[in-house]
């Protein structure tokens, strides 16, 4: 039978993993468009 | 490094890594013969747990280099595993009391390693919110390097307390001495699992001081702009 404990602590270590990678990722996404809109803006400068 | 061994192979290399100690913790490993199934939340438990007080050593580690030297790097490496650390530190927070609860029948207990785990995750939020809330940068990573060397006091104690005290949380399996070792394959299912997660905490890392090289790259161009604006 599967075990309630076992299922949410499995669940929530990947969930918190996911969320984090998740996060960075988004982060990191962010600031390499603004590294792109800066140099362009100081391109046509 | 990035060369040599791309990020995208980490990433590869960290998913077959987990899914083969996900095999192990479910297909290999033995059932334990008191507490059943719900011991299998030990592999994460414990593998996270060590993950978390080894990023504390880093954190300590590039404090002293940050305050010693003042490079950026050691700075950047000190808050990347301050961050991923406390992903890990939360993990073994969250899984520790639902392994408890049908274990001992309670939730949480204020014994020795509880406490001083509790103490390690309360030190990851302060460093950062040192962070994230002093405005001046420089300060900031001198307060939260401050933060890093001195929080280090809890890892040892909080690593010995199972074997200094006798407390709540179990006697140590890993290096515990005679009569405290685990079945040859939950041996090798926890071994597995610890090595997927440095894996994983080694991938974070690397996202992190990706993510600080960009944020260094931001605010020099914002600095030629404001320049160029100027002139």
């Amino acid at each position: 039978m599967c075990n309630v404990y076992l299922v949410l602590a499995y669940g929530l270590v990947w969930g918190i993993f996911t969320f984090y990678a998740w996060v960075i990722h988004h982060r990191q996404q962010r600031l390499e468009k603004e590294v792109e809109d800066l140099k362009r803006a100081l391109a046509q400068q | 490094m990035k060369k040599i061994f791309p990020p995208t192979l980490h990433l590869v290399l960290t998913y077959a890594w987990l899914i083969v100690a996900t095999y192990l913790i479910f297909l290999y490993a033995p059932q334990e013969a008191t507490m059943g199934e719900v011991q299998r939340i030990f592999y994460v438990h414990a593998s996270a747990g060590e993950t978390a007080l080894l990023a504390y050593f880093l954190v300590f580690l590039g404090s002293v280099g940050y305050l010693w030297k003042r490079w950026d790097a050691a700075d950047d490496f000190a808050h990347g595993a301050a961050e991923v650390g406390f992903v890990f530190c939360t993990c073994v927070l969250v899984t520790g009391p639902l392994w408890a609860k049908p274990a001992w029948g309670i939730w949480w207990a204020w014994d020795w390693r509880l406490t001083l785990t509790f103490v390690l995750w309360l030190l990851y939020v302060a460093y950062l919110m040192l962070r994230s809330y002093v405005i001046n940068p420089g300060r900031a990573a001198v307060l939260a390097a401050v933060v890093g060397i001195i929080g280090f006091v809890d890892v040892p104690i909080d690593y010995m307390a199972i074997r200094w005290w006798r407390t709540q949380h179990p006697q140590p399996v890993i290096f515990g001495g005679e009569n405290s070792g685990l079945d040859p394959r939950m041996w090798v299912a926890l071994l597995v699992t610890w090595g997927a997660f440095l894996c994983l905490f080694a991938y974070l890392l690397r996202q992190y001081l990706r993510l600080a090289s960009l944020r260094r790259e931001v605010a020099h161009l914002r600095r030629l702009r404001r320049s160029s604006e100027e002139a």
